[in-house]
């Protein structure tokens, strides 16, 4: 049975991927980070090839010790990683309103940009011994350097954090495609935020469940230009850096 | 006219700071000299590399050096544009400066490390254009640059040989190109007025190619 972790897990994207994932047939590790969040259990109640694990994707400590849960069930494999726990939220951090937070630049940036570096590079014995190696990253319209000229918006450390995300993950792709890594990068647009019981916000656009199963299918596809890094979002289109 | 440079670290900072003071500008170096009352130009020569940013990811995440080099290249320069902002807005010329380098494009690296520097610099690259968001209105303009000075990290035999044609642009010519590079208006470099280009956040070389970011 191929495997697959999912980071942040406990609601949103994170969650309906893992839905889609137990349709498709695969045993999927659940990161799961927030305590008051109990959609997962429910989840799991139905399904005996969901596997929650606590993920704090900023601790190293934790990933290794996911590493070794998935290790004992897989038999020391992993098919797919999906790098989608991020940390956002407002922050004083814009030049018109002193101080800035700078501390929360440096937040934003071991979560979003080093939490998924750390995953790939404990993972990686891992995925090592799969014949799949696929490596997805849930990035971020904000990410994209050329298209930030004109956004509202004044909050500095979450678009700061996912352009360097991006940087790690090309420097990545330089790396691992040569070893027969694929890698997918993924703008989910903006998506409704899951409550407590399950229930959507009002506010936003997307529904995580349409975006999820879009995405499964650009996670799951073999491309014909794998050679390419490139981001591609909810309408299947091309983003650039 | 009046002139900040944050860093004297390196020759190139050296020598930028000698030419504008030649071209008859008032310079401060942050720390060591401050202004006291306004400035029309702000250049943060922060650009810090780590000898030791060459780890690959299978070597596993330098984290120490990886926050060392952020500290340098982000959050203190986040630090010395709010604390020298005041002085800007004093100021008539209102232009602000970094460095980069086009090893810290996320479309053009083909290195498979140096993680530290280039994941730093990508989180600058985009901080400009929400820099200028804010600031355009009010008349700043922007100059990122890169000087095309490398301390020859790489680790692979492509790299290594990227570093020495890079090399060829040496520390006084690229503060020549640096100076000519800040003081203009960019797109009326031929004085033609119908031209202006300072809308547009990009990032030029020592030898005036634009990269992408």
């Amino acid at each position: 049975m191929k495997s697959v972790i999912i980071t942040g897990a406990d609601r949103g994207l994170g969650l309906s991927l893992s839905k889609e994932y137990l349709n498709s047939g695969y045993t999927v590790f659940a990161g799961k980070y927030l305590e008051d969040y109990t959609l997962l259990e429910d989840l799991q109640e139905t399904n005996k090839n969901l596997h929650i694990i606590k993920l704090d994707v900023d601790s190293r400590e934790s990933i290794s010790s996911a590493v070794e849960a998935v290790s004992k069930i897989t038999n020391n494999t992993l098919d797919v990683l999906i790098s989608n726990a991020a940390l956002m939220g407002e922050v004083n951090c814009t030049l018109r309103k002193p101080p800035m937070d700078i501390e929360a630049v440096w937040r934003s940036f071991s979560v979003n940009a080093l939490g998924p570096a750390r995953l790939v590079e404990l993972f990686l014995p891992l995925l090592d011994n799969s014949k799949r190696k696929r490596l997805c990253f849930v990035s971020s319209e904000v990410s994209c350097i050329n298209l930030m000229r004109h956004r509202i918006g004044e909050g500095f450390p979450y678009p700061m954090s996912k352009s360097s995300m991006n940087m790690g993950i090309r420097i990545m792709f330089n790396d691992l495609y040569p070893q027969d890594y694929t890698f997918r990068l993924y703008h989910p647009g903006w998506m409704k935020r899951i409550q407590h019981d399950g229930s959507r916000s009002e506010e936003a656009m997307y529904d995580p469940d349409d975006i999820a199963a879009h995405a499964i299918k650009y996670f799951e596809t073999d491309l014909k230009d794998e050679q390419r890094l490139v981001m591609i979002d909810f309408r299947s289109q091309e983003w650039p850096f | 006219m009046a002139v900040l440079i944050t860093k004297q670290n390196t020759i190139f900072d050296k020598e930028l700071k000698s030419i504008f003071e030649r071209e008859g500008y008032t310079v401060f170096i942050a720390g060591e000299n401050e202004p006291t009352g306004y400035i029309d130009m702000y250049i943060d020569t922060s650009n810090y590399r780590s000898d030791k940013d060459t780890f690959l990811i299978r070597d596993g995440l330098d984290e120490k050096i990886i926050r060392e080099v952020y500290e340098e290249n982000v959050l203190n320069s986040m630090r010395l544009l709010e604390n020298y902002l005041p002085y800007l807005e004093k100021g008539t010329g209102k232009r602000i400066c970094f460095l980069t380098s086009h090893e810290a494009s996320i479309n053009e690296t083909t290195h498979d490390n140096g993680y530290a520097y280039k994941m730093s610099k990508a989180a600058m690259h985009n901080l400009y254009p929400m820099v200028m968001n804010i600031l355009a209105d009010d008349g700043y303009t922007i100059r990122i640059y890169d000087p095309l000075l490398s301390n020859g990290h790489n680790t692979n035999e492509q790299t290594k040989k990227q570093c020495k044609i890079n090399n060829i642009v040496c520390d006084k010519l690229s503060a020549e190109g640096a100076f000519n590079y800040f003081v203009r208006k960019r797109g009326t470099e031929h004085d033609d007025p119908l031209r202006n280009d300072e809308n547009r956040i990009v990032f030029r070389d020592a030898l005036g190619r634009e990269h992408t970011w």
